[in-house]
């Protein structure tokens, strides 16, 4: 009987061998759940709700968001998957899948009697000498070298979407990451923007090297089409407020409101009057466009006066759209009109309007020097669009870290084997006393993962690990040919991994594992005490 | 044109009240189509709320311009995209060619209602006799909502059509699945890029249809989580629309504290309230919390039902809100024209005299009352002077305040906007300018002097099909219209416009309109409430319990002293008062 008992009667103890069983078959469920996700020929979950709603999903992330988990280890468990997502951008279901492989390996220890304690001293340890390995496995990345850029994308979108849109999608985000990329500067992935259309397939998937902007004109007579484009990126209230007139406290007669009426409309028609000067001052040619797009709104008479001049005009554009078109087309974004001169303005080769049933776009395209652009996605449906706009995400990070890290992992699970190859034969002679058994089993656990992958591809486990094992007990880094079920060599086969995935992953999951297998009592009990 | 206004709707609550609100609408443009050239409906403008957009077909249909938040998982049996009136579609996986796992979760169970509706084919023949057997069925499910345990979520009663882009459901926010019970609960909701852009993207594209954008009338839920939510992202708006006012209505089912609450639950109702009151009217034009009583006359309501308090909050919402939604220049019908529209900010502008504390009160009567003969009540007021028995006038009778802390008899007053629709005398609809009268003089004999908004529209409330049914006839059955004497009538078709004529005889009494009074009103007495408030605040948070839930929230100390801090200069923003 905890002492707590004594304090509280209400509160609930459950003691260290019912918490450590909790505890193992949370992960263990989390574990079976995500385990068929794993790789390139995992399944994919199609998620319907009571309503018939539809989730596509093979991302371990979006899958833990889905599944309402309300078991604290579980829940314990998905935060630190989630993190891991949040840094890495990847490994979500790695991570949870090593987490479930760590308890399983302590269950059979602890089985026999070993203490907990035991099993979470091997584990540090040997997650130390795992991460120091993964240093010497690495391998460094030029940061021109493309071709291994293509690589690391391409592995990624490969375990999310089918092959051959995974392998159109790969040139794609590549090219947006190196088009946003500035020298000695980190990478701002917002500077590429995803916008998505329902229509036609996915393979209509294209990179804009510029923007697209999900709203068009809003006046009939304003082009729907212009070349040799300036562009005039602004934050100007071009919008009468009648508001203050309208109030009735500040004037006395008929009269004098229809004043102040004009006087007020005065002011916004003299800050319109202001950007067709400086249109017709920058276009004295014919032949080129002048584009106004406003982040605020821009009333029907303004609209009007633009118009009249040819000039295209954009209102309520997304704030992060402002940064992104400075950055596309040149120029500055304009706070005032008396900033207006033509050393802020952009320039675009083509700026053209697009009609989708209800929606407009609208392409500002073939500009200067693009440091930001547009990955537009098509699809048939909204969970299709969901789904590869996810992957595309993930595809982005990969790249985005392997410019970070200057090094990537050969990926195909070489990693796994080759670390848990150096923990049996080195790692664990250097380990004196019962921390031993720690090190055997998150060798053990590391194998989980290739196992995994040769279950979900459809060959049996244990031929696999042997045979990966043998390759790699004569120093070869080989990984699992997917295709073949025969050992691969992944640097060969164009298979890489991120360095940091693999490096959160070998942090936090045995940290979560140790915490979870030291557990002595749980106890519910106190103010915040949660209802059941 | 009389400029646009966006809704927001945040939380479960916030959704109940839109639906019953969005109901309205639905009625009014039914009303205002059903033939009658000079229908009192047609003086609503419906273009203010809703956006007209064509079905491929050419068909007209409305929209409501509207962007609303719940949990995830709280849209009952309705899913988003049948909300818009699609149809769905047989899923294919299309971007995987390995093994697909389908996870399905047992059909959560929808109303018949929602689901006749549905069945509805699209332009039902408005024919007398082919309409009359759906109109029955229809009319039988609605009643069915009244049923205890009918109506689970929103969508079960909804009859208007959403934009595909109104409803954004929190992700990874489960219904039930975790707290989100308190107002700090919903801090991290709108953390991440991704969640912010989302949700001001949904605003941003309403706003770009706009071409004069009035301002935003934002719906809350604001002792949940979605208090704290509301706060954020009001906060996040403000850089786009700092020009554009918002009328807060901070939503609650229950006036007052239920005594049957546990402990814990009424320690954070109390800490939620005080944040609330603090945060969110900080950011927002006018602050208006609103609450249906626990006992009102002519009512017979089950307490604790949210369905039924929901459609009482959206009456006194909806009635609040005509003046901004009046056509400019309305054609005269035989009642006469609204009087008193004004603009959203004109109005925010009158009751939001002071920046520090903007709390506002609402008041309202749910129906209202005959309406004397004007100079009978003058000689009402004559006697008064008399025998200090006399009845009060009706703008007071039946008048009970829906906002906590400042009662409905309130004696100092700085502003009032007061709203009289569908005004009534011996079972008779009143013209507008009579019925002016009538409220002048009343207002006058209440001997409260402030500054004043009136507004007086002929149109009443229509009550619509899945509106409960919770009127007792002994106070409605003289003055008011029911269905059984045909005076209104009434769409329950989802597509906008068409109208199945109905007037028939029903059992209980379910009026078609009803006339209802509005006042919202500023007063220095929200002063004081600011300061039981700070006081009720800083004896919690400094308590064991309070401190318990606070952390719950992940509210540090900076944040107790901010909401402290605003409390106390809402407490003392009318000490000055005098020098006026």
């Amino acid at each position: 009987m905890s002492s707590v008992k004594t304090l509280n009667s209400k509160a609930e103890v459950m003691g260290r061998g019912a918490a450590l069983f909790m505890n193992i078959n949370a992960a263990k469920g989390l574990h079976d759940v995500m385990r068929s996700n794993l790789g390139p020929k995992g399944t994919i979950k199609m998620l319907v709700g009571g309503s018939g709603d539809i989730k596509l999903t093979k991302d371990g992330n979006v899958l833990l968001r889905e599944m309402q988990i309300q078991n604290p280890t579980a829940v314990m468990i998905a935060r630190t998957a989630v993190a891991q997502d949040d840094i890495t951008g990847d490994g979500t279901t790695s991570t949870v899948l090593l987490i479930g492989e760590l308890m399983k390996q302590a269950e059979r220890y602890l089985n026999e009697g070993c203490h907990p304690r035991v099993i979470a001293e091997g584990y540090e340890y040997a997650k130390k000498a795992a991460l120091e390995f993964l240093e010497g496995f690495k391998e460094k990345v030029e940061a021109g070298d493309k071709e291994i850029l293509r690589c690391v994308a391409r592995t990624s979108l490969r375990t999310k979407l089918y092959e051959e849109l995974a392998d159109q999608l790969t040139d794609i985000v590549v090219d947006a990451v190196l088009t946003i990329r500035k020298p000695d500067e980190p990478i701002d992935l917002f500077m590429v923007e995803l916008m998505h259309m329902k229509h036609k397939l996915d393979k209509d998937t294209r990179l804009v090297k510029g923007l697209v902007l999900d709203h068009g004109s809003r006046h009939p007579d304003m082009p729907k089409r212009l070349d040799d484009a300036h562009i005039l990126t602004c934050n100007l209230s071009l919008e009468y407020e009648k508001s203050e007139v309208n109030a009735g406290f500040f004037y006395s007669s008929a009269d004098q409101r229809e004043k102040l009426v004009a006087a007020e409309r005065a002011v916004v028609d003299a800050r319109v009057q202001k950007i067709i000067d400086l249109k017709r001052q920058v276009c004295k040619e014919t032949g080129q466009g002048f584009v106004v797009i406003n982040q605020k709104g821009i009333d029907p008479m303004s609209l009007d006066m633009l118009a009249k001049e040819g000039i295209l005009a954009l209102r309520r554009a997304k704030r992060r759209n402002m940064e992104r078109l400075t950055l596309a087309c040149g120029g500055f974004a304009v706070n005032s009109v008396e900033e207006l001169a033509p050393e802020v303005l952009g320039h675009a080769g083509q700026v053209y309007e697009h009609v989708l049933g209800e929606e407009k776009y609208t392409f500002v395209e073939d500009v200067r020097n693009p440091h930001s652009c547009t990955i537009l996605i098509k699809g048939p449906s909204d969970y299709s669009l969901a789904q590869i706009k996810d992957a595309i995400r993930d595809g982005l990070r990969a790249v985005t870290n392997a410019i970070a890290d200057g090094a990537v992992v050969p990926g195909a699970g070489a990693f796994e084997v080759a670390a848990a190859n150096h923990l049996q034969e080195v790692t664990r002679k250097e380990v004196e006393g019962r921390a031993k058994l720690g090190v055997a089993a998150f060798a053990e656990a590391l194998l989980g993962i290739p196992k995994i992958l040769a279950e979900n591809s459809g060959y049996d486990a244990q031929d696999t690990i042997i045979a990966l094992s043998e390759e790699a007990g004569k120093g070869n880094k080989v990984g699992l040919d997917v295709a073949t079920g025969e050992p691969l060599d992944p640097v060969l086969a164009g298979i890489y991994d991120n360095l940091l995935v693999k490096r959160q992953m070998l942090q936090s999951a045995p940290v979560v594992a140790s915490q979870l297998l030291l557990v002595d009592e749980v106890i519910r009990a106190g103010m915040n005490m949660r209802k059941a | 044109m009389t400029g646009e206004v966006i809704t927001i709707q945040a939380g479960s609550f916030a959704n109940f009240t839109g639906a019953h609100y969005w109901n309205f609408q639905d009625e009014l443009l039914g009303l205002s189509d059903s033939g009658d050239s000079a229908h009192t409906a047609d003086h609503i403008d419906p273009d203010v709320l809703l956006r007209l957009t064509e079905t491929r077909q050419g068909q007209p249909v409305y929209t409501p311009r509207l962007v609303l938040f719940d949990l995830s998982g709280s849209l009952g049996g309705a899913s988003q995209s049948s909300l818009g009136g699609e149809s769905q579609t047989t899923p294919a996986v299309t971007t995987w060619t390995g093994p697909v796992a389908v996870h399905r979760t047992e059909p959560t169970p929808r109303s018949r209602f929602a689901q006749q509706l549905e069945l509805e084919p699209e332009e039902a023949p408005p024919g007398p006799r082919g309409s009359d057997n759906a109109y029955e069925t229809i009319a039988e499910a609605a009643r069915e909502l009244d049923r205890e345990g009918i109506v689970r979520s929103w969508t079960d009663f909804l009859k208007v059509r959403l934009h595909p882009r109104s409803v954004a459901l929190l992700s990874g926010r489960w219904q039930g699945a975790e707290d989100f019970s308190g107002f700090g609960h919903g801090r991290g909701a709108l953390v991440g890029d991704e969640a912010r852009e989302d949700a001001l993207d949904r605003i941003r594209g309403f706003a770009e249809e706009c071409d004069s954008l009035q301002g935003f009338q934002y719906f809350a839920d604001d002792l949940s989580g979605f208090g704290h939510f509301s706060y954020e992202l009001l906060q996040m708006m403000q850089d786009d629309y700092s020009r554009s006012p918002v009328l807060l209505f901070a939503l609650r089912s229950s006036l007052e504290e239920t005594p049957a609450q546990p402990v814990s639950a009424l320690r954070q109702r109390r800490l939620s309230e005080a944040a609330s009151m603090a945060r969110l009217s900080e950011i927002s034009s006018l602050y208006i919390p609103v609450a249906p009583p626990a006992h009102l006359p002519c009512l017979s309501r089950r307490p604790g039902n949210v369905f039924h308090a929901s459609a009482l909050c959206a009456s006194v919402v909806d009635t609040a809100t005509l003046p901004f939604r009046l056509l400019q220049n309305p054609r005269p019908g035989p009642l006469g024209v609204p009087i008193g529209a004004c603009h959203l900010r004109s109005l925010t502008e009158l009751l939001g005299i002071s920046q520090a504390n903007n709390y506002t009160a609402a008041f309202a009567a749910v129906p209202c009352l005959d309406v004397p003969e004007a100079h009978a009540a003058a000689a009402a007021a004559d006697a008064r002077t008399g025998h200090a028995s006399s009845p009060p006038p009706f703008t007071m009778q039946r008048t009970f305040s829906w906002t906590p802390g400042i009662p409905a008899d309130v004696e100092e007053r700085l502003a009032e906007s007061v709203v009289l629709r569908g005004a009534n005398r011996d079972g008779r609809p009143l013209r507008a300018d009579e019925a002016a009268q009538a409220l002048d003089t009343a207002l006058l004999q209440e001997g409260v002097r402030c500054v004043r908004h009136r507004c007086v529209v002929p149109q009443p409330l229509p009550i619509p099909l899945p509106f409960p049914h919770i009127f007792q006839g002994s106070c409605i059955g003289s003055a008011q219209a029911s269905r059984q004497n045909g005076l209104h009538t009434s769409g329950v078709n989802r597509q906008n416009g068409s109208t199945s004529q109905q007037s028939r005889q029903q059992a209980e009494i379910s009026p078609a309109s009803i006339s209802v009074l509005s006042r919202l009103c500023a007063s220095p007495a929200a002063a004081e409430v600011a300061k039981t408030q700070l006081e009720r605040f800083r004896g919690l948070s400094t308590s064991g319990g309070g401190m318990a839930v606070l952390q719950g929230w992940n509210y540090s100390a900076d944040d107790v002293a901010e909401i402290e801090e605003r409390l106390q200069t809402m407490a003392s923003a009318f000490e000055h008062a005098d020098d006026f």
